[in-house]
This record gives structure tokens, sequence and C-alpha cells, in this order.
């Protein structure tokens, strides 16, 4: 029996099962302890209300540190829908490939 | 009894491949013939061409198993002359997951298409012969026909709606895909210069002794034509604005469809046909694609844009796999990606009805009456990142696995895409179910579409947990497409 | 040898069009310049000079018939080819109609 479930089931997902049930108990015990009333229920906004209509974040504003460091918006910015652009893109692939396959192919 | 059933199947070898082209064929005629007036038979006239057809495909499994190919001679003309049709398990899984994606096409479909059903279903069916046929040939040029017929099906299929931007889109997928079928075909007149022959197994015997600086350019032709199919990355461009402007079901179809015959022919013959070691441009081209797809989802507000980005992305972990001799993993992984693709695109569909838009920003509070939706999303979700426990965990360990043995950055690259993978999809999961405060309602989902996600949910778990046997099936599956020696004798009739 | 440069002329001129003009008129013309050099291409590869149709006579001997008669497999593939750049060329104009009268604009550079 024990073959049969190593052959189909792998050892991680065994880990992972008892990971999670670990952390569930965990999760339960610090629940028991804990008085969750609707004032800490309200998100952190530097001591002011906010309305609750605008709290959205707009999707821009998510990981904008890391498409500003590494400068991903000009990856963005070469996606216009110009058709030129993209058969010339399609052409230098083609050139790659082809120059690849006749030099170490 | 066993003997007689196996007789039964002897039988039905010769014509079993004129019997799946001719289903949707007598589909597309009872739409053309049929007319607008009877608009509720068009989607089940369709949907009983796709079931007769994948029936068939399963008739076919015990023919498949006991022999590992099946091939059909057209005419019963032999190889070198005659187009010859091969079937071994690549090709078999590769059908299979098109009726998949073409069922789940046709059930959103459903309820998306409103007006001239008849032309879209035939158009559609036409999609599906292409892809079945490109997905069966064993015949490059035959190949290119049924590349063809696909490309103009889908051209026409974009611009479906007749909305400006569509039919603008439209215009841009035809130029380049025309374009792109223009460069396979170039490829075939290289191939067929040098080589003389036009079928796959002849070239593959062939290409190890009489190969000249023509076969080559011709293969690195064919390559990038099929790399467009796929949208690997210098190719890719066409993908977000097609998928953003036309309905979902077809972008489904586009998405998934291309992924999956893209890179079967690049698979087949790079491996089985050409032989061709060119692990070093597959590796790079494979960084760009999931570099750039990963890098685009990001940034994107658009909720269509970001499932076509997610998916160029993920097909750059496939190439990477074949790249890294990983052929088990690629297999494994495409197979992931189609049940994946295919339940965040039903998840899509059901959303952007409800909102009205796919504008991201627009969204939110679905998180709070929606059991199945997000449970569904969340689970898409963690499969496209690769968490564990889901599908795209047990493939992608095995893609990591054959990096490190050959190639560590490789596996190093893959990780951190991962990780962007995982920001991009939660950034998903945020603005449609939680961003806003205010429960958005419940929204009302099909009963169709419902079976159809908590099958996928399901599928999504167990591809995951029970790695073990799924790892040995991807292995039979992605070793038929290995095995050259037995390809060319058996489709040669040598055996 | 000069019409393998003749095609090569082709292929490169129908590229350099697609890629260079911004009508989209030109572009479709530029496609079918494009294809028209494969199939010259391809035409090429199957011709024989002082060659016979590829039509197995009852008088003929094989050898004779293997040495003189012209490949017939480029021909049909040409065919082939020249149907589906029909098919793809009047959709491609089609769609460029429509969008040149919903929009009035015929260019490939706009949004």
């Amino acid at each position: 029996m024990v073959d049969i479930m190593s052959f189909l089931v792998d050892d991680w997902v065994f880990i992972f099962i008892l990971f999670s049930a670990i952390t569930y108990g965990f999760y339960q015990f610090a629940k028991t302890d804990s008085d969750v009333s609707s004032a800490t229920k309200k998100p952190y906004a530097c001591g002011n209300s906010i309305n609750p209509d605008n709290e959205k974040v707009p999707s821009q504003a998510f990981y904008k540190t890391i498409v500003s460091v590494f400068r991903m918006g000009v990856i963005k910015k070469m996606h216009k829908d110009n058709l030129s652009t993209f058969v010339l893109w399609m052409f230098f692939g083609l050139v790659f490939v082809s120059v690849y396959l006749l030099v170490f192919g | 009894m066993i003997a007689s059933f196996r007789k039964f199947f002897e039988v039905f070898k010769m014509a079993y491949l004129n019997i799946i082209v001719p289903v949707l064929l007598a589909a597309v005629f009872l739409i053309t013939i049929t007319s607008g007036r009877h608009r509720h038979h068009h989607l089940m006239i369709a949907t009983g061409g796709v079931c007769l057809s994948a029936i068939f495909l399963l008739l076919d499994l015990p023919l498949l198993i006991s022999d590992k190919i099946i091939v059909y001679y057209q005419l019963g003309w032999m190889p070198p002359l005659g187009i010859s049709f091969a079937v071994d398990f690549l090709n078999y899984m590769v059908c299979i997951l098109l009726v998949l994606v073409a069922v789940a096409s046709l059930v959103i479909s459903k309820t998306e298409i409103h007006e001239d059903k008849r032309e879209f279903y035939a158009l559609f069916m036409l999609l599906l012969l292409g892809l079945f046929g490109a997905a069966m040939t064993g015949d490059i040029f035959n190949l290119f026909v049924f590349f063809e017929i696909l490309s103009i099906a889908s051209y026409a299929l974009v611009s479906y709606t007749g909305q400006k931007k569509a039919i603008a889109s439209s215009i841009k997928y035809l130029i380049m895909g025309s374009f792109s079928t223009s460069l396979i075909l170039l490829g075939i007149v290289f191939i067929y210069g040098s080589l003389g022959t036009l079928n796959m197994a002849d070239i593959a015997s062939k290409v190890a002794v009489s190969s000249t600086a023509a076969t080559i350019v011709g293969f690195g032709l064919l390559i990038s034509g099929f790399m467009f199919k796929a949208a690997i990355a210098p190719f890719h461009a066409w993908k977000p604005s097609v998928i953003r402007y036309a309905p979902l079901s077809l972008g489904l179809m586009f998405t998934a469809t291309g992924t999956i015959i893209g890179l079967y022919t690049i698979f087949r013959l790079v491996v089985t046909v050409g032989n061709l070691n060119i692990s070093g441009l597959l590796i790079a081209l494979s960084f760009l694609t999931m570099v750039l797809g990963a890098v685009l989802a990001l940034q994107t507000q658009n909720l269509k844009k970001l499932l076509a980005y997610s998916a160029i992305s993920q097909t750059g972990y496939v190439l990477l796999g074949i790249g890294l001799y990983g052929y088990t993993g690629a297999v494994y992984h495409m197979v992931n990606l189609v049940i994946i693709d295919i339940l965040l695109f039903i998840v899509a569909y059901v959303v952007i009805r409800h909102f009205g838009t796919s504008n991201l920003d627009k969204m939110g509070g679905l998180g709070f009456g929606n059991p199945i939706l997000f449970v569904s999303s969340l689970v898409g979700a963690v499969a496209l990142a690769g968490l564990p426990m889901s599908n795209g965990f047990s493939s992608k360990l095995l893609i990591y696995i054959s990096g490190i043995e050959v190639f560590p950055i490789a596996t190093f690259v893959a990780m951190i895409v991962s990780v962007l993978t995982l920001a991009y999809s939660f950034k998903m999961i945020n603005m449609i179910f939680l961003s806003n405060r205010k429960d958005a309602g419940v929204v009302k989902i099909d009963y169709d579409l419902k079976v159809v996600m908590v099958i996928l949910v399901i599928l999504c778990i167990v591809l995951g947990v029970f790695q073990g046997y799924f790892t040995g099936l991807m292995g039979i599956i992605s070793g038929s497409g290995l095995d050259r020696e037995f390809y060319i004798k058996a489709v040669l009739g040598i055996i | 040898m000069i019409i393998y440069i003749a095609s090569l002329a082709f292929v490169i001129i129908g590229i350099y069009t697609i890629i260079a003009k911004d009508n989209l008129v030109k572009k479709v013309i530029g496609l079918g310049i494009f294809t028209t050099g494969i199939h010259i291409l391809l035409i090429a590869l199957g011709y024989r000079s002082l060659g016979i149709a590829p039509i197995f006579l009852s008088g003929m001997g094989l050898s004779y018939f293997s040495s003189t008669a012209v490949d017939p497999l480029p021909q049909a593939l040409v065919l082939t080819s020249i149907v589906i750049d029909l098919s793809v060329t009047a959709l491609a104009l089609t769609l460029i109609i429509k969008n040149h009268k919903m929009t009035g604009i015929s260019d490939a550079s706009y949004g």
C-alpha cells in the first residue's frame, strides 16, 4: 500500500499537508486569544478615516516601485500598436533563428 | 472476443482519419446550408461535430495502445510519394487537448454570441478542422495547408464583432500571420529543394545523411513560422490586441490552441524530424518570452490583455523545457497550461459579463458572495504561479530539475519569472475580488459554466497531487516524440 | 542561376515593402510580391531545360522518362499556394476596405 502511494504521490505532498495542518493549528490557537473588534478591522490610513468608496487602489499602483526601478515602462511603450514595428521584430527574429542555425546547428 | 474486437479496429484503421476530418466538414456544410432562421440548431450541430470527433478519437485509443502509432496513407500511396497521416501518443494528446479547448470555447460561446451564429460556428469548425489536420499530418506541405486553413479562419473570426478596433487588430493579425505562413512556405521550398521530399519521416531519415546549409535555413524558417503561432517572443506581438478585441470564447481558442499547435510543431520538427541541436536558441528565446510576458502583465490594466500576456509568459516555460532536454516537463506544462488557460478564461468571461468592461480598475468586490468563482480563480492563479499542490508546481518542478542538470541559470530565471507570475496573478485576484470593500453582489453563473469550472479545478488539483503517476504518463507521451527510429520505420512502412 | 537571384530579389522587395510602407494596401501588395518570389523559386526547383511534361505514356522507357520529365510536385504545390494566397489577399482587401469605410484611415500606424 505504501509503495502504491509513494508511486502516486510524491513526498512533498505529505510534507505540504503536514505543514498546512500545523499552520492551521497555530491559526486556531491564535484565534481563540485575540479579540477582533470592528475598530481594529479599519484600514490603516495614518490616523485619517477613509471613505469606503476611496479605498480602491488603481491597478497601476501595484508594484509601482519594481516597475519604475527596472524601467519596465520602456517595454510597454514598445508595444504600441504599430504593425511595421511588429513585422520588423518578426524579421529580426527570423534572421536570429536562421543565423543561429547556420552557425551552431 | 478480443480478436474480433481487434479486427473491427483493423477495418477502421484505413478510414479512421477520414472520419475525424469529415465530421468537421459535415458540421461546416450543415451550418452553411441551414439558414439564419434555425439559430438554435447551429450550436447543437457544432457541438455534435466536436463530440463525434471526440468519440472517434477515443475509439482509436485501443489501437494506438497496441500499435504505439497509427499511420494512414492517403489513397494508399506509400510515404515518399503520397500524403501520410501519423498519430502517436504525442499527436493523440494534442488532439485531446484541442477537443477540450473546443468544448470549453463552445460552452462560453453559447451565451456570448448573439447574432450571426451560423457564420461564427462555420468559421469555428473550419478553425478546428485546420487544427486537427495540423496535429495529425505527417507531411510538411500538408501541415502548411492546414496552417493556412486555421489561420484564414482565425483572421475572419477576429473581426467577427465588427467593431473598429476588432477589424484593425484583425488586419494586423492577418498581415503578420500571412508573413509567417509565407516563411513556412519558404522553409518548405528550401527543404524540398535540398532533400527532395516532403514527408516528415523521410526528411528525418535523410537529414542526418544529406543535410546542407539550405536544409538548415529551411528548418530555421519553419521554426520561425511556427513560433508565430505559439507567440514566442519576437513573434508575440499579435496576441494581446487580438485577444483584447475578439470575443472571449475566441480569445480562449486562439490562446490555447495556438500554444498547443505551435509548440507541438516545434517539438516535432526540432526533436523528431530535424534532430537539431538548438537548445541555446530555444533557451534564449524562452528567456525573452517569459520575462517580456511577465513584465507586460505586471503593468497592464486590462483583464483580457493580462491573460494574453500571462499565456505568452507561460509558453516560454514549455519552450525552456524543450531547450533543456526536459521533454517530460515540457509536455506536462503544456497540458497544465491549457487547463489553467481554460479556467481563467471562463472566470474572465463571467467577470467581464458581470461588470460590462474588461478594465481591472472598474472591478472589485466580487469575493464576498461567489465562492465557486473565487475558489476557481484562486486555484487558477495558484496553478499559474506554480505553488505546491497545484498542477503548475509539478510541471515547473520537472523543468527546474532539468535546468539544474543542464544550465542552472535557466532555473534561476524561471524562478524569478514565477515570482513575477505570482505577483500579477494576485494583482488580478485582488482587483477582481477584493479591492473594493463594498460587496459587488452575486454573479449569475450559468450551470454549464459552473460544471466546467468545477471539473477544471479538480483537474488542476489532481494533476498537481498525483505527480508521480502523471510524470510517468507524460514520460510515455514525450518518449513517443523522442523515438525517431521507431517513427521513421513505422511511417515509411519498414516494420 | 538568374532565376534564383530574381526570386530572392522578389522576396527581399516584398519583406521591405511590408516593413517600410505604412499604407495597408501597400503592405498587402508587399505580401503578394513576397509569395510570388517564393512561387518562382519553387517553380525553378522543378525546372529542367528541354524537359517534357510529367505524363508517363506507354511508349516511353522509364529511364528516358525519369531523365527528361520535369518535377511535377512543385507545380502542384504552387497551385495550392496560389489559391491560398488569393483567398488571403481577398480577405485582407475586404477588411481594409471595411476599415477605411469605418474610420477613413488606411494606415498601419494608428492605435
